[in-house]
């Protein structure tokens, strides 16, 4: 079968990068939220009103794989036993729960919304979990790895502390952004493993693959140039997000501070898109491994 | 290049509903939807029929189809529904027949009579009537006659369509009736093999396919049914031959499926050197004593000095060249190595092998035999078959693969005729008989000639041998583009082919499933095809029996052409026929109802009486023998044609020092996905099997080339482009391209779509004139 | 045709197999004529070092799995196992184009139309099997090499696997087909 640029599923990619911000940004909400006392800083508000929208977008973007997105609804129908069925339930669930979370955040109504922003992040992380859970099936042995969890969470862990790092005015002073730097250097600690993690699996797996296609007189999607933007998404996502935490950790590295408060935004982005183009060459790594 | 979702998630959003469009959409889909429709059988209700039609192709089956019409649509199309018996096994359809739907729905197919505008070769046209297409064809046609003659008028090869009122028959029926034509002998098939192998044995035959199962051992040369498809059960019973526990040995270029399935031994020789792989087996066989000389002594002249003709000097005979009396060099498995490539040893194993083993089973293909000096292959591979004793037995015999219709049923087809014009051409030549057609003489194959007349009038009716078919197609349209040389083409065709492109006047005909016709298989089984109409033809296609009889009419013939008969009339005539010849014949209504007539084949032996019987049967030879050295071709006294077989170094063969500019060997074998170039324009077979060349890896590895890689192959006649398969089932320093593809040439003259044709020769074989198409040095580079 | 809650299974003798790709078109002709789709599929391979090179066939549609794994996740339930016979039915009025099950079935047995926008299977022919008749391919296949019958029957067959080089290893969903291989084309040895 000839490999198609369909294989790099922008609409899942972005499906399960917007479910995953969607998360994080919850995350950073309510952790904020928790340390605010009940008085909403201005900045903090949009993170919150962010959280939905992002899930909706997130997803739309998933309609757009379907055939027949008008009905998607059946999908329900097989929860007790599918895991894809499950995913779309409790996504709809954390869509919900979401919904608001972030009507709450809007109107500035402070009462519940602690409450309901935790209930927002688990029914989040269930959704990331479910999510995982797709793909780690016994038929895609390069999938059915702690990896991709790892990844899954790795990532959801990331934007919850690069976002409020990034927009600094979120965070009412300085000391608080501890929380959030570690979280950025935990999240870019998991996705550099998790990364390593698919390469070796993909080596793995790969010469077998590889092999046969060579049997079959196949040339395989990947080529070793492939290894660029695997490097890519490696720098941004697993590299430059732990130095950035590991630099700001102290308050009093000045040119540190400086620095990033220049680039903050165009590092956010960079690191994003490598976010981006690592789950996209996983899809495509994974489905140049299928056999028939 | 948008992502398939995101591109389906758009129309979705701007409400275009396409599951209705395809449900909805006529002539398609047999649909097994819900489950409770899956659950329960549908209803055969009143809208539903089961027609038998035919598959009229030029492949060597003929297989008998039925299409599954509901509400005036074909839906599906099934095979051969009788008891598929081990005696009389179902005659199962290829891939090709299957997908005549993707063919017939096309919507290139020419649908309007056309006259050309601008150049000839163009391909551009402007649609006419009817009538004043047959009035143009009229004019043109008398205005050709007048001025040159009959001989003037060639009605081309044409081979799309072989049911028994295919066109090139009508259009022969109406010459013959206006004066003649110039006819031709051979065919781009079997050239050398028909024309070489009555020098040796009389007449040609082979043992029927079913016979295999007796074989010990089965030699496969150039022979691959499994794509080619030589009758509808050559496979199976090749398959059943292996579970009987015959031995299959493969030789050729390249692990063909034929190969790479049955065959329990592959020898990749080079193109074009058979025979030396067979002088060599022999030298074996005589210097091992292992020939049967008993078979040799009753049956051939020509083996050793006691066996020869009178008046011939010594030294000539086949035993003495092999073993080098004659110019110093033994035809040893050590001379042969190097030429063939194939290693001494394994020669010399085969060789033994072939010998000790009977029955045994030698299949040459007609691969081999469209190679430079082709006849040599033929005649070699027939004299190591009488070597081994292994003639008209069950189970070991010689065949040149396609079998003689003297196996079938005695069915006849619409009657042409006797031509008043007597001069042949070989069918090859057609090219040389435009530019030089009066020059031409008995040393180019000219029978019974000269040619009064150079070629001015072309009837070209289904067929691509204008253009496509034929070799050197850069010097082909170059002839055919100068309207001083042909005055006249008219073609009649399906699709505009690169033939139709050099029309002058274009005509749209019909297909098998839009007219009532009979099919031939071409011989090893018992049976006749009938096929019906089951759809019109798109737009104002007809049938050339149509268009031809108004030709008549316009030339004042109409009644002695058509005897007050319709195409229909024709065939219920062809029926009565063969009612009277065979009583249990069907009716027409029944065999219109069935779809086919077939008898019980009993196993064919070739040869049976003439070995069994020798004195009540002696061999249709001058001297009534197999002719191993034949006087008449040694009176020829030609250096390509020797009175023994012999190798002789190919033109563009692996010695020709043209390798040094164009080092690999390029073959064109015939392909699953088409009959020769019948179906390049479907759409279903572009999928199954997308043109590809192949190349050895070693040749792929020194060129830079990989899997996929858009390529060039070029030598000094032309250039095409096609990508590359790169594979281990192909001898290095040969490439391997799928004949029949299109010719499609871009603005530089570079064929886009991988026709071989234009780096072929139009250098004929010395002895039968005939395609050496298969004999070709090319080079190869990363496009 | 088939007895009563006995899995029915494909027998493909890939040592008869040549290619020919009859068996492709006729389950397209069958099942869908006017899309891309091929939903049987015969893979070629080769292998060894010239001159001695080997090559085989392998021809499959789907393989009515013991332990489906497209029943088991496929969100819509579009996707049925019946119980008299084993087949795995997909009933294209509940699929939604999710192609979840494309990701999920390791021989690559639905295929996805984006015009439709949905996926089709085999379906093994059900409509014909039911009215006694063969499944399109089995009825085509020039040199008989397709079969099918009950899989206790067709397991048992000398020669028959489902342990073939490049397929998926047989525990995963385990199919109900087996295939008579040329000895080059069985699984390799774990490493």
């Amino acid at each position: 079968m000839p490999r198609r640029a369909s294989d790099l599923e922008w609409s899942l990619t972005l499906f399960t990068m917007t479910m995953q911000l969607a998360c994080g940004l919850a995350m950073a909400a309510t952790l904020l939220d928790l340390g605010m006392r009940r008085s909403a800083s201005e900045p903090v508000r949009y993170l919150g009103v962010a959280v939905f929208p992002l899930v909706a977008i997130g997803v739309l973007l998933s309609l757009f794989h379907l055939g027949h997105p008008f009905a998607a609804w059946k999908s329900f129908l097989n929860f007790g036993r599918s895991r894809l069925s499950l995913e779309i339930v409790v996504t709809t669930i954390f869509a919900l729960s979401s919904l608001f979370y972030s009507a709450l955040w809007l109107m500035g109504i402070a009462r519940f919304r602690l409450a309901l922003g935790t209930g927002t992040v688990l029914l989040g992380l269930a959704t990331v979990l479910a999510s995982a859970a797709i793909y780690t099936v016994r038929t895609q042995p390069f999938w059915n790895s702690g990896w991709l969890p790892m990844s899954f969470l790795g990532t959801t862990l990331l934007f919850a502390g690069l976002v409020p790092t990034t927009f600094r005015g979120l965070l009412p002073d300085d000391t608080s952004a501890r929380p959030f730097l570690g979280a950025t250097m935990v999240g870019g600690l998991s996705l550099l493993v998790s990364a390593i993690w698919m390469f070796r699996r993909f080596c793995r797996l790969g010469q077998g693959r590889l092999a046969s296609a060579h049997l079959q007189g196949e040339r395989p999607v990947l080529s070793p140039w492939s290894i660029v933007p695997f490097g890519f998404y490696v720098l941004l996502t697993g590299i430059l997000p732990s130095a950035i935490a590991l630099a700001l950790w102290s308050t009093a590295n000045d040119w540190a501070n400086l620095l990033f408060a220049r680039f903050s935004l165009p590092t956010f982005v960079l690191i994003s898109l490598g976010a981006v183009v690592g789950r996209a060459l996983t899809y495509l790594a994974g489905t140049s491994l299928s056999r028939f | 290049m948008v992502p398939v979702s995101i591109k389906l998630g758009l129309r979705a959003f701007l409400g275009v509903s396409r599951t209705a469009a395809v449900s909805n959409e006529a002539g398609g889909k047999h649909d097994p939807s819900t489950y409770r429709e899956l659950a329960n059988k549908p209803a055969e209700a009143g809208g539903v029929r089961i027609v038998p039609v035919a598959c009229n192709n030029d492949c060597g089956a003929r297989c008998p189809l039925k299409v599954r019409i509901e509400n005036g649509r074909i839906t599906s199309i099934s095979g051969d529904d009788s008891p598929d018996l081990t005696h009389q096994l179902q005659l199962r359809a290829c891939l090709r027949g299957r997908a005549m739907r993707s063919r017939v729905s096309d919507p290139n197919r020419l649908k309007y009579p056309m006259k050309r505008v601008g150049e000839r070769g163009e391909g551009k046209f402007k649609r006419i009537s009817w009538d004043e297409a047959v009035d143009t064809l009229a004019m043109n046609l008398k205005r050709t006659l007048d001025g040159y003659g009959p001989g003037a008028v060639f009605i081309h090869h044409g081979s799309g369509d072989l049911g028994a009122l295919n066109g090139v028959a009508a259009a022969q029926r109406l010459m013959n009736l206006l004066g003649g034509y110039l006819g031709y002998y051979n065919s781009y098939t079997s050239a050398c093999l028909n024309y070489t192998a009555p020098f040796i044995t009389g007449r040609r035959d082979t043992n029927s396919y079913q016979t295999l199962r007796h074989s010990k051992l089965i030699i496969l040369n150039g022979f691959n049914p499994a794509e080619t498809i030589f009758e509808a059960n050559s496979n199976c019973y090749l398959s059943q031959a292996k579970e009987a526990g015959a031995r299959v040995i493969v030789i050729d270029p390249r692990m063909s499926e034929t190969a790479a399935t049955f065959g329990d031994e592959w020898l990749p020789l080079k193109p074009t050197t058979d025979t030396a792989l067979f002088l060599a087996m022999a030298h074996v066989m005589i210097a091992e004593n292992l020939h049967d000389q008993a078979f040799l002594d009753q049956y051939c002249l020509g083996f050793d000095e006691d066996h020869m003709p009178e008046g011939v000097p010594a030294g000539e005979t086949f035993k003495s060249h092999v073993l080098g009396f004659s110019d110093g060099t033994p035809k040893s498995p050590e001379w042969a190595a190097p030429i063939t490539g194939i290693e001494a040893d394994v020669i010399r194993r085969v060789a033994r092998e072939y010998a000790t083993t009977k029955p045994a089973q030698l299949i040459q293909g007609l691969g081999p035999q469209r190679h430079a000096y082709g006849e040599e292959s033929v005649r070699a591979g027939i004299v190591l078959a009488c070597m081994t004793g292994n003639l008209g037995l069950l189970g070991g015999g010689w065949g040149g693969g396609e079998g003689s219709r003297s196996m079938g049923i005695d069915v006849g087809s619409l009657p042409t005729g006797m031509n008043p014009v007597k001069a042949t051409i070989p069918v090859f030549l057609w090219t040389d008989a435009i530019v030089r057609g009066t020059e031409l003489g008995a040393s180019d194959g000219v029978k019974d000639g000269p040619l009064k007349s150079n070629i001015k009038f072309i009837f070209n009716i289904a067929g691509n041998t204008l253009v496509n078919q034929h070799a050197d197609l850069n010097r082909t349209v170059r002839i055919l583009r100068d309207d001083q040389l042909v005055e006249f083409i008219v073609v009649s065709d399906q699709f505009l082919t690169p033939s139709a492109k050099f029309a002058d006047l274009l005509l749209p005909a019909d297909h098998s499933l839009e007219r009532n016709d009979i099919g031939f298989a071409w011989s090893g089984e018992k049976y006749i095809v009938f096929g019906n109409k089951v759809l019109d033809p798109p737009g104002e296609g007809k049938n050339e029996y149509w268009w031809l009889s108004r030709l008549a009419e316009k030339l004042g013939f109409g009644q002695e052409f058509t005897e007050g008969k319709t195409r229909e009339d024709w065939l219920m005539q062809i029926v009565i026929d063969a009612q009277k010849a065979d009583p249990e014949f069907p009716s027409y209504e029944e065999l219109s109802r069935t779809g086919y007539y077939r008898k019980l084949f009993q196993d064919h032996v070739a040869f049976e009486k003439e070995i069994r019987e020798p004195a009540q049967n002696p061999f249709q030879t001058p001297s009534g023998k197999i002719e191993i050295f034949s006087k008449a071709l040694y009176d020829m006294n030609h250096a390509e044609i020797p009175g023994i077989p012999k190798y002789i170094a190919a033109w563009e063969g692996p010695e020709d020092p043209l390798r040094k500019i164009y080092p690999l060997q390029c073959i064109g074998p015939h392909c699953k996905r088409r009959t020769n170039s019948t179906h390049d324009e479907n759409a279903w077979m572009e999928e199954v099997d997308p043109a590809r060349m192949w190349i050895s890896v070693m040749d792929a590895v020194a060129r830079g080339i990989v899997e996929g890689d858009k390529v060039k192959v070029f030598n000094r006649r032309g250039a095409l482009k096609i990508r590359a398969h790169v594979t281990r089932r192909i001898r290095p320093g040969v490439i391997s391209i799928p004949q029949g593809g299109w010719y499609t040439p871009d603005r530089d003259g570079v064929c886009q779509r991988g026709c071989v044709n234009i780096l072929t020769s139009q250098r004929p074989t010395p002895l039968a004139h005939g395609n050496a198409q298969h004999t070709i040095l090319v080079e190869v580079r990363r496009a | 045709m088939q007895v009563p809650g006995t899995q029915v299974a494909f027998f493909v003798d890939s040592t008869k197999c040549t290619n020919c790709k009859t068996c492709e078109i006729a389950c397209k002709d069958f099942n869908s004529p006017d899309d891309s789709r091929r939903i049987r599929r015969v893979h070629s391979f080769e292998g060894g070092e010239f001159p001695h090179v080997f090559a085989y066939n392998i021809s499959m549609s789907c393989n009515h799995c013991e332990d489906p794994i497209c029943v088991e996740h496929c969100p819509t339930e579009a996707y049925t196992k019946r119980a008299r016979d084993g087949i795995v039915v997909h009933n294209p009025q509940r699929c939604i184009g999710c192609r979840y099950c494309i990701w999920l079935c390791p021989y690559g047995a639905p295929q996805f139309d984006p015009v439709e926008g949905k996926v089709r299977k085999c379906n093994l022919c059900v409509e014909e099997l039911d009215g006694g008749n063969a499944p399109v391919c089995v009825a085509a296949c020039p040199t008989r090499a397709i079969e099918i019958g009950s899989l206790a029957d067709i397991a048992s067959r000398h020669g028959a696997t489902a342990s073939i080089r490049d397929l998926p290893p047989a525990d995963l969903t385990r199919p109900s087909c087996r295939y008579k291989v040329r000895k080059e084309a069985l699984h390799a040895p774990a490493r």
